[in-house]
């Protein structure tokens, strides 16, 4: 599959046109899908062509344009999805990207996909595109679901009329695919449905006469029973945004996701890695290993490491269910009397690099696939049910006028949610936000406060090693840290904010299979970025280390740690590391907190944990703000993250401190 | 505006807002919101302004500027459960009105009021959709029969 951003201006992207010399047959013609927002566009796409595009339920997810080969009727044919519209008419910005590839597409097919419960918004972006004159399949989606409430479509009168085939589908179970392929060989211009288009100036006129025609058509088409809503997805999702019961239904999300991300991803199966897997199994195998490819007189000690499966049950109680002792050879070592030799010396910085203390095997990968593995794997887990289920639409109208202080609205709380999983991730979707003003300002708090899964798993365990109250403190901190910063970068930034008009899809059962392959896409995507980057910050670290420059680098941040922060020296490592990957210096600061030498207080826990907080996510999210907002702007807001987590975290030291004193 | 026209409060005079005294060249311009009439030059306040902040929270809803008809209202008054048919879609601009067009919000479309907080949700055709407070402020509705239908 490959996934490409709109208008990239090349000949040879365009169609499958000049392949061979005699006329495409429409069978050979690109086919475009072309639809509403979530009517199932993705999924159809999924059907047509087995490739996998993650499918939401949300409005809006198909944020780049994606396509891929499909063999129909014995030809291979381009499968082009776009995102969703609702208006293609030639002045809205709504569908300025979808109407650029169907200009760069001059000749393909046009699929419109409906949804069969909604066919008045859907005959009206088909009045738009029987403008376009090109030949067009029309699928009517979902068409169980209209089934189900009483819908009836006269499928026959509608083709009639609009003198094209039309399809009905159930996308979700594949039904209908087959039928849609054979249609595609009849494709026909749309008729002139003569829309009385006398006097009207502005877009909104416009499509007011057309919908006034499709009214007309749906009389002749269309008819549904009075809607019983008695459906417990109907209830669930009337709860969902009530003023009181939706508070309580977003506190029991919270607590879920906190359970089964917090205490069971960072707990259960952090425990279980780290320690079940690698501390007792990989990390010595590949000491052994190493040692006896570059041997030199030295002495692994070793020590007996325990190892506790429970499972939370409380966030300060566990249910043991049994426990590992080994005794197992770790990373330090002592050396032997004999001095070594200068082919000693470079197989003793071998050795280090792969199994030392910044390790490639006994830190990198041990942290990427122990300790951020199974954080990010629940995370996206639930996350996947959430979005399929259609709650976060139902978030945005909760959290709409808090948002409204920072100059946006409900619809950026999909982004920020997003961001809980992965920055880099969110702050490209920050593209469905509709002005400039909304997207620097997302993009900010994004970059600034948002917490990704990784290093959210590393905080909580941090949280876990504090007093209930540590937590509330954080979380206090860092939500004042969003309103103000939020609402600073409004003012600075300037500009208008959008209107609040979000459609909000129906509350359905997730489908398993679509949570489970979307969540092993993003588990695929987020290891292959972030696995790399860990091993080159690990090596950056072994080679500071190697060459004694961490002391160095240690002694120049001593004033800023030490003095202003009031934490160890060392602490500069975890900072140091911190401003490639915020997670990576969260897991360090975890370490220093809770590992063998452990040497932070409570106070400091907390300063270091929201100083790292605070920091930007990593480098990949500094080069997507660079590709989405220019690299001035990602300068400008690195400038500001940094000094300003360091300025947070200082006042939280003296703050703390005056009030331990008292 | 031609159109507006002031009663003076001393003299009865009645005259169009643009007419006022001194209008042009004062130094005071902008600053001043006093009105000379120009019968018998009595300076006046145009509108007795809320001074008090706390008048202003006393004061629930301000007045709707024109008075509408009986069964006019705006879709934030409906209330939850009740059907009404959209006669304008009010003040904003036409792309505002566009947006809420193409989810079929338009003059004669018949909407179902969800709820109004914590934002104002409605039925429209098929479509379930969550509106500003603002927004729903503006937009004008018919109400018609009052059988409540949602799930509540």
């Amino acid at each position: 599959m490959r996934i490409f951003r709109p208008f990239p201006g090349r000949a040879e992207e365009v169609g499958v046109r000049g392949v061979g010399a005699q006329d495409p047959t429409p069978v050979q013609r690109t086919t475009l899908l072309v639809g509403n927002p979530n009517v199932g566009k993705s999924l159809l796409f999924k059907n047509l062509t087995s490739r996998y595009v993650t499918v939401s339920n949300i409005p809006g997810t198909t944020v780049e344009i994606v396509r891929a080969k499909a063999n129909f009727n014995g030809r291979q044919i381009e499968v082009v999805d776009t995102p969703g519209v609702n208006d293609l008419s030639p002045r809205s910005e709504d569908g300025r990207v979808t109407r650029g590839v169907l200009d760069q597409y001059a000749d393909a097919t046009i699929v419109q996909v409906a949804d069969a419960k909604n066919l008045r918004r859907a005959l009206l972006l088909t009045l738009q595109l029987s403008e376009l004159q090109r030949p067009t399949v029309l699928v009517l989606n979902m068409f169980d679901e209209l089934e189900q409430r009483g819908g009836k479509i006269d499928i026959q009168r509608l083709s009639e009329i609009l003198g094209i085939p039309v399809v009905a589908t159930v996308a979700l179970r594949n039904q209908g695919t087959g039928a849609l392929i054979a249609a595609l060989q009849h494709a026909q211009e749309l008729r002139d449905l003569n829309v009385p288009f006398t006097e009207a100036r502005t877009e909104y006129e416009r499509n007011r006469r057309r919908l006034e025609r499709v009214n007309e058509i749906l009389a002749e088409t269309y008819s549904i029973a009075q809607p019983d809503h008695a459906a417990l997805g109907v209830r669930l999702g009337f709860w969902a945004m009530h003023p009181v019961r939706g508070l309580a239904f977003l506190a029991a999300v919270l607590f879920a996701v906190f359970w089964f991300v917090g205490l069971f991803g960072a707990g259960t199966l952090v425990d279980g890695l780290e320690i079940g897997v690698f501390e007792h199994h990989l990390n010595p195998a590949a000491i052994r290993l190493v040692d006896g490819l570059v041997p030199f007189p030295h002495d692994h000690q070793v020590a007996g490491v325990d190892y506790v499966i429970s499972l939370p049950a409380t966030p300060a109680h566990d249910v043991e269910l049994g426990s590992v002792q080994r005794d197992v050879i770790g990373t330090t070592y002592v050396m032997a009397d004999a001095p070594l030799t200068g082919w000693d010396q470079v197989q003793r910085y071998v050795h280090d690099f792969l199994v030392g203390d910044y390790g490639v095997i006994t830190m990198a990968l041990s942290y990427a696939f122990a300790i951020v593995l199974p954080i990010v794997t629940t995370f996206f887990l639930v996350f996947g049910i959430l979005e399929d289920s259609g709650y976060f639409p139902r978030m945005a109208i909760m959290v709409n006028r808090l948002f409204r202080l920072m100059g946006l609205n409900g619809k950026a709380v999909l982004p920020m949610v997003l961001g809980l999983g992965c920055d880099t991730m969110a702050t490209m979707t920050t593209r469905i936000l509709e002005t400039r003003k909304e997207r620097l300002v997302t993009t900010m708090l994004l970059a600034l406060a948002v917490p990704c899964s990784a290093q959210l798993g590393v905080l909580l365990a941090l949280m876990a090693t504090l007093a209930p109250g540590g937590a509330v403190v954080w979380l206090g901190i860092v939500i004042g840290v969003i309103v103000l910063v939020g609402w600073l970068t409004a003012k600075v930034v300037g500009g208008e904010g959008s209107d609040f008009i979000l459609e909000i899809p129906p509350m359905r059962r997730p489908q398993l299979s679509n949570v489970l392959v979307k969540t092993t896409s993003r588990l695929n995507w987020y290891l292959r970025e972030v696995i790399p980057l860990f091993v080159a910050g690990t090596a950056v670290l072994f080679f500071l280390d190697a060459f004694h420059l961490l002391e160095t680098i240690g002694r120049v941040m001593e004033p800023l740690v030490t003095g202003w922060l009031g934490l160890p020296r060392e602490m500069a490592n975890a900072f140091l590391v911190g401003f490639m990957r915020r997670d990576f210096g969260a897991v360090y600061i975890l370490d220093a907190a809770t590992g063998p030498a452990a040497v932070l207080g409570p106070l400091q826990i907390l300063v270091a944990m929201i100083t790292i907080t605070l920091f930007m996510p990593c480098f990949a999210n500094f080069l997507m703000i660079a590709k989405e907002h220019g690299m001035r702007v990602a300068w400008r807001m690195a400038a500001f993250i940094f000094p300003f987590a360091f300025l947070v975290g200082g006042i939280v030291h003296y703050v703390g401190r005056w009030l331990t004193n008292i | 505006m031609a159109d507006e026209y002031l009663t003076c409060p001393f003299c009865g005079f009645e005259f169009a807002k643009e007419d006022t005294l001194c209008h042009h060249g004062c130094p005071l311009g902008a600053m001043c919101h006093l009105m000379r009439c120009p019968n018998c030059q009595y300076e006046f306040a145009e509108k007795p302004q809320a001074v008090s902040w706390l008048g202003g929270l006393m004061r629930k809803r301000r007045k709707p500027a024109v008075e509408l008809p009986e069964d006019v209202m705006s879709v934030r008054e409906l209330r939850p459960g009740e059907r009404a048919r959209v006669l304008c879609l009010g003040a904003g601009s036409t792309d505002r009105h566009n947006s809420l067009a193409v989810f079929g919000l338009v003059p004669g479309a018949e909407v179902l009021l969800v709820q109004h907080q914590p934002s104002c949700v409605i039925w429209v055709g098929e479509t379930e959709l969550a509106l500003d407070p603002a927004i729903a402020r503006e937009v004008l509705v018919e109400r018609q029969d009052r059988d409540s239908v949602v799930a509540q």
